[in-house]
């Protein structure tokens, strides 16, 4: 989804400065864009500094020590570039970017340590099956019902906090509308970590005699 | 002339029976095969013995598990995105079912095997089975037993180490098997399968 939010918000980016759109209508329009885009969803869109953070949560988590996921959405309404490079949290030793994947019917999951690159004008979405936080080394459990803190550091806009209401692993979450995550598109054939040294054995899925 | 001859004509007799040969050993393959034929192959092949112990420290194996359907799904619990969504959904599809007919969603098991025994002890998938809120058979193993049930289940695990070294990962197969109450497998359900054709395939399932 990542891929495809950035395709159409630099081609919408590229359209508006050839019509040589000042940086503050770039900005508004940006705004205004990602409000569209979650205006089902109900969930507050906070402007902070030049970015916008929105649909923060994170997954209940049962023990101390074990790991964490969450899940939120950036845009960059600045006429800059900016890079999600790092985060942190109090309740976590550390806190890694990292990306799920499908390959194959197999699912992988990588760090991504370089961070990741949000153009000006684009929405990253951090959501399941792809991106997201990870939490490792939990000081204590992720409790549903209550609200945690993360910090995110930005190569241009810095550090960042951002509340993290914890939903409880019975809900779901708020995107899984029961339809598939569509990030068998995203499978980056190319991501060299991702190459395995013996072959899957059940390469394909057998079963679509109901489709 | 004569030995010539008849040894022209076995050339030709194994010439036509290469090619059949090769055109069957194509069609087994896979390419024309139809859907039928490989679920009834794969149901040969996915599913056999196993001896895992689940949350509570029972003794669980693929003759226990007999007499039930069960929605079968690999993951672990150091996984906080895809192995989660799995098992919400699965809870979800058997509320939808329960809801549609009582006690259709309940008339299939929802068995959960960790890809990571080292670190998810039968306490820690208990804990963590717990929170989804529906009866979940969550199985654990020696390296050796996890071996054999992988194996027997067609299922791809690989450790996966970070750049730092000090933690893992484990790529597994994200696809749910759903089998048949004498264990033999039905249907599978991927992970970016639809809502309406999962639970059309998990209703088929729980009404054998």
């Amino acid at each position: 989804m990542a891929r495809i939010h950035y395709i159409i918000s630099l081609a919408a980016l590229s359209l508006m400065t050839a019509c040589d759109a000042t940086p503050e209508q770039t900005s508004n329009t940006a705004e205004k864009q990602a409000k569209d885009d979650h205006i089902s969803e109900a969930t507050e869109a906070k402007p902070l500094g030049a970015l916008l953070i929105s649909n923060a949560w994170a997954r209940e988590a049962p023990e101390a020590g074990g790991v964490g996921g969450a899940f939120l959405t950036i845009v960059n309404g600045t006429s800059n570039g900016d890079t999600l490079v790092s985060a942190a949290a109090d309740f976590a030793t550390e806190v890694q970017i990292h990306e799920s994947k499908m390959d194959n019917d197999v699912m992988v999951m990588r760090r991504v340590a370089e961070g990741v690159p949000i153009p000006s004008g684009a929405t990253l979405e951090l959501a399941p099956g792809g991106l997201h936080l990870m939490f490792i080394g939990l000081k204590e459990p992720l409790k549903a019902g209550e609200t945690r803190e993360v910090t995110l550091n930005f190569k241009q806009a810095g550090e960042k906090k951002v509340p993290l209401p914890i939903r409880s692993l019975s809900a779901g979450s708020p995107a899984d509308d029961g339809m598939a995550n569509p990030i068998r598109d995203m499978v980056d054939k190319d991501m060299d970590d991702m190459k395995r040294s013996s072959a899957t054995p059940m390469k394909s899925s057998m079963d679509h005699s109901s489709h | 002339m004569r030995f010539l001859r008849t040894l022209l004509w076995a050339l030709v007799a194994v010439f036509v029976l290469g090619t059949a040969y090769l055109w069957w050993s194509s069609q087994l393959n896979g390419a024309t095969l139809s859907e039928a034929d490989k679920n009834e192959a794969l149901s040969e092949l996915v599913g056999g013995p196993f001896e895992m112990s689940d949350q509570n420290g029972k003794m669980v194996t693929d003759q226990t598990l007999k007499g039930k359907p069960f929605a079968i799904f690999f993951g672990f619990t150091h996984c906080p995105d895809v192995c989660p969504t799995s098992l919400q959904r699965l809870k979800k599809w058997r509320g939808i079912l329960n809801d549609k007919q009582a006690g259709l969603g309940d008339a299939f098991q929802i068995v959960f095997v960790t890809v990571d025994p080292t670190r998810d002890t039968p306490k820690i998938l208990g804990d963590y089975v717990a929170l989804f809120d529906t009866p979940i058979i969550a199985l654990s193993g020696s390296e050796a037993q996890l071996a054999q049930m992988t194996q027997s289940y067609m299922v791809y695990v690989s450790k996966h180490p970070s750049a730092d070294g000090k933690d893992y990962s484990v790529d597994h197969t994200a696809t749910i098997y759903l089998m048949g109450k004498d264990g033999k497998l039905v249907s599978t359900i991927a992970y970016d399968e639809t809502e309406g054709v999962s639970l059309e395939k998990l209703e088929r399932l729980a009404r054998q």
